[in-house]
């Protein structure tokens, strides 16, 4: 059900890469810059010869004009180990769109950006207990289809409580990665616990926050019961203009609520609309994000 | 497709019934939301009117208003018909005993009933034959079962016994006109009725349809007067038939001339009768018996006659009559011989020897007419030749004395019929002569001396009482007799009758579907259950 767009349809993000604020250690071969000093092209600094260094690597023409050794530095071009967690709780099944399958079109954009960067990408998608779905990790643009299939199989798995499924989705190996969580955020006390958890393991975490417009502006009047979409829960109602717009009010401050909690750890923060093209999504709302570039 | 129980269409209001109610306090509209602490302790519309407007055709609703619809028309009891066009032939008992009340109003209502019931199996395209079984098979009417409603209502019951013979042939042949239809005959009855004769295979099934069945009946069975031998009185002989299974006792009440004579209780033992005998005034003339108690059948507790007795009538003699004749007149108490130039119609003309091309009114006694008038021709020489002895012309008389007579005709007249009669010829004959009730004697009594005998006053006297009773009985001629045998209202056991075709149920020929919407009802319930377990 998930998955609208087709796969060759990413190719306008070629140029774009992830903005990260910690060096890449998912091992050499990637585009990203690493802490490590190691041979490579990549010319850094001079620093004077001390014994024990490779005599390859001093650079005679200074010493020719300076007299002095001095030897080379360069640096390891590394690639960026992201994770991406695609919430699957029933709530993200609403609205139309529905936000699950416009959830899966970005987390397809952002893999493929990942993978034409030489990243290493992962996908999980949070379940109940485990995640209920795992994809990769990929590295190459050619492995896209097989992630594309896979995003095609997802489907809501019910409720789900995003912090605990956050905190117990990676493993304690999984250090200073890129964490991006595609999710609604609909837990009534916020995400902070699974955010501090991922920050705990000093990862990168950004999140992207799918809001349906039919969160934004409801459709409703009169008598209703309202159905939980995660726990079937029943609220009978009298909506009037009144109600909406107390709704309204109420949803603009958890909005906020929502962005004040990443911004205050550092997080960067996304929020985006299913009614908003793809394109414009990745290329605008992201790129002014800070997630990427 | 029709309905056999159309009443109860009237169930149809149940899914009206049902959206109402969804409309005045119907469900509220079930909107799937992400999540609803955004959506909690907001504050809501107070207004109740968002409660009356019409409800949203959802899913279950519509379901809900199916299986109602199906129920409905499933007790309407729904038929396909796909078999060809029915003739069906209503017979209607319409024997005297039908008229008896053990079932109310009356057993021939309750068969009328039947019949409508009958009527309202049927379409448009059936034959329906109405056929009244009374003294004779009538067909009442032949159309559409809307057509013949009205010769059913019509339809009465009368006096006889059933002519349940005539009728089921009548209706077999009405069938057999149309071979291409399925026929059946309906004999609406009461069974009280001996079994009739054979009436061989018939072109259609007959389904008997049985209408009351008690016994509990008395009649006035005979009602006779006679004048004693005196000829100072009368005697009046009653008999009182009990057709119930139990001993009873009847209050009856013997009136003469409209005043009351004699009343007294009668004890009848079970299935018998009682007979007695009451003595009456020698004027009186018109005499009833009336059994006074409550019972089925009425038709039969009236009983009346008349008697001998009453006011001298007046007789003229006409013709060569003798003198020995004369005196058997006048012998006579209740006769009186007249002046023959009276202006005033005589009760009785005695004409011997002579048959005038007009004939007097009233009664007439022949006495050795002439052999040459046409009146006389018959056909069927020796056919006279038969004696019965129990007709009333011969009670009591002597046939020896008439041995030596000679016919002066040799065939029966088209107009009588014999009471004695020899190998030459008849001697004593009744009929309706032109009209007039007349008795002819052909042989001239003064020839062979029967004039002397006391045989001769004695047929002389039951000659004239004969024909004073059968000119009285005149003006009520025209009503239909009471058959007594229909006092009997018990049931007898009714024959099977022949058919080339079996008989078939009622609804055969319309496919009960009630079943299928009965079946669809579940499955459309199942299908609900299901909706609403899945919606939770």
């Amino acid at each position: 059900m998930a998955l609208t767009v087709a796969a060759d349809a990413f190719k306008q993000f070629d140029r774009l890469s992830f903005v990260v604020r910690r060096p890449a250690r998912a091992g050499l071969g990637g585009e990203h810059r690493s802490r490590r000093p190691s041979p490579s092209t990549e010319f850094v600094d001079y620093r004077p010869y001390q014994p024990g260094d490779d005599f390859r690597r001093v650079d005679w023409n200074v010493y020719g004009r300076l007299g002095s050794l001095q030897v080379k530095v360069t640096e390891g071009r590394q690639r960026l180990e992201v994770v991406v967690l695609l919430d699957c709780s029933s709530s993200m099944d609403a609205g139309t769109p529905d936000k699950l399958s416009f959830a899966a079109d970005v987390v397809a954009a952002l893999a493929y950006i990942g993978m034409a960067r030489a990243d290493s990408v992962r996908v999980l998608c949070l379940g109940k207990d485990t995640p209920s779905a795992n994809f990769g990790p990929f590295g190459r643009r050619s492995r896209m289809p097989e992630l594309v299939a896979g995003l095609k199989r997802i489907a809501p798995v019910g409720a789900v409580d995003l912090n605990a499924a956050i905190d117990t989705c990676l493993d304690a190996a999984s250090r200073q990665t890129l964490v991006v969580v595609v999710s609604d955020l609909l837990t009534r006390d916020g995400i902070a616990g699974g955010l501090e958890a991922l920050q705990a393991r000093l990862a990168d975490v950004v999140v992207v926050h799918v809001v349906s417009p039919d969160e934004l502006e409801p459709r409703l009047s009169g008598e209703v019961e309202l159905v939980d979409a995660e726990t079937n829960g029943v609220l009978e109602l009298g909506v009037s203009l009144e109600t909406l717009a107390a709704y309204r009010a109420r949803l603009a401050a958890w909005l906020e609520e929502r962005a004040s909690e990443c911004r205050i750890r550092g997080i960067r923060y996304a929020r985006v609309r299913t009614d908003r093209p793809l394109n414009m999504v990745v290329l605008d709302d992201l790129r002014q994000s800070g997630v990427l570039r | 497709m029709t309905f056999l129980a159309p009443v109860a269409l009237v169930a149809l209001a149940v899914p009206l019934a049902i959206y109402v109610i969804h409309w005045l306090f119907g469900s509220r509209r079930r909107v799937r939301v992400p999540a609803i602490f955004l959506w909690a302790e907001l504050p809501q519309a107070r207004t109740g009117r968002s409660r009356r407007r019409r409800p949203p055709f959802n899913l279950l609703l519509l379901l809900q208003l199916v299986a109602a619809t199906l129920a409905a028309l499933a007790l309407a009891r729904p038929v396909a018909s796909s078999d060809p066009p029915r003739h069906l032939a209503l017979v209607l008992d319409a024997s005297g005993s039908m008229q008896a009340t053990d079932v109310a109003p009356t057993r021939f209502d309750a068969a009328r009933a039947r019949a409508f019931d009958r009527l309202r199996g049927l379409r448009s395209t059936d034959l329906v034959s109405v056929i009244r079984a009374g003294g004779d098979a009538t067909l009442l009417a032949s159309g559409s079962p809307d057509s013949v409603r009205s010769a059913i209502a019509a339809a009465q019951p009368g006096r006889t016994s059933p002519a349940i013979r005539e009728a089921l042939a009548l209706a077999s042949s009405q069938i057999g006109q149309t071979g291409e239809r399925r026929g059946q005959i309906v004999l609406l009855t009461d069974g009280a009725w001996p079994p009739p004769e054979p009436v061989g295979p018939l072109s259609a099934p007959v389904d008997v349809v049985a209408v009351g069945g008690g016994s509990e009946n008395q009649a006035v069975s005979s009602l006779v007067v006679r004048m004693d031998p005196t000829g100072r009185g009368q005697t009046a002989f009653v008999e009182i038939a009990n057709s119930a299974e139990h001993a009873v006792r009847v209050p009856t009440r013997l009136s003469a001339d409209g005043a009351p004579l004699d009343e007294r209780q009668v004890d009848i033992a079970a299935r018998a009768r009682a007979r007695l005998s009451v003595p009456l005034p020698v004027d009186a003339h018109r005499i009833s018996v009336r059994l006074l108690g409550h019972d089925a059948l009425q038709l039969d507790d009236v009983l009346e006659t008349t008697a001998p007795g009453g006011p001298p009538r007046d007789v003229d003699l006409l013709g060569r009559f003798s003198d020995g004749m004369r005196r058997a007149i006048e012998s006579i108490p209740s006769l009186r011989v007249r002046a023959a130039d009276s202006g005033l119609p005589p009760d009785l003309t005695v004409l011997v020897g002579v048959l005038p091309p007009r004939l007097p009114s009233g009664p007439l006694l022949l006495v050795d007419p002439p052999a040459s008038s046409g009146r006389l021709l018959g056909v069927g020489l020796g056919s006279g030749a038969r004696v019965q002895a129990s007709h009333p012309l011969l009670q009591g008389l002597d046939l020896v004395a008439l041995e030596n007579e000679s016919p002066s005709v040799s065939g029966v007249p088209g107009w009588a019929h014999v009471v004695l009669g020899t190998l030459q010829g008849p001697l004593i004959m009744e009929g309706r002569l032109e009209g007039h009730p007349a008795v002819a004697m052909t042989f001239d009594p003064s020839v062979t001396g029967l004039e002397k005998s006391i045989a001769f006053p004695l047929l002389v006297s039951n000659a004239t009482a004969y024909l004073l009773t059968q000119s009285e009985s005149v003006a009520t001629a025209k009503l239909e007799v009471f058959d007594p045998a229909e006092s009997d209202i018990a049931p007898r056991p009714i024959p099977s009758f022949q058919s080339v075709v079996p008989l078939s149920s009622p609804t055969n020929g319309a496919t009960d579907v009630w079943p299928w919407f009965v079946t669809a009802v579940v499955l459309v319930l199942g299908a609900e259950w299901l909706v609403f377990g899945r919606r939770g």
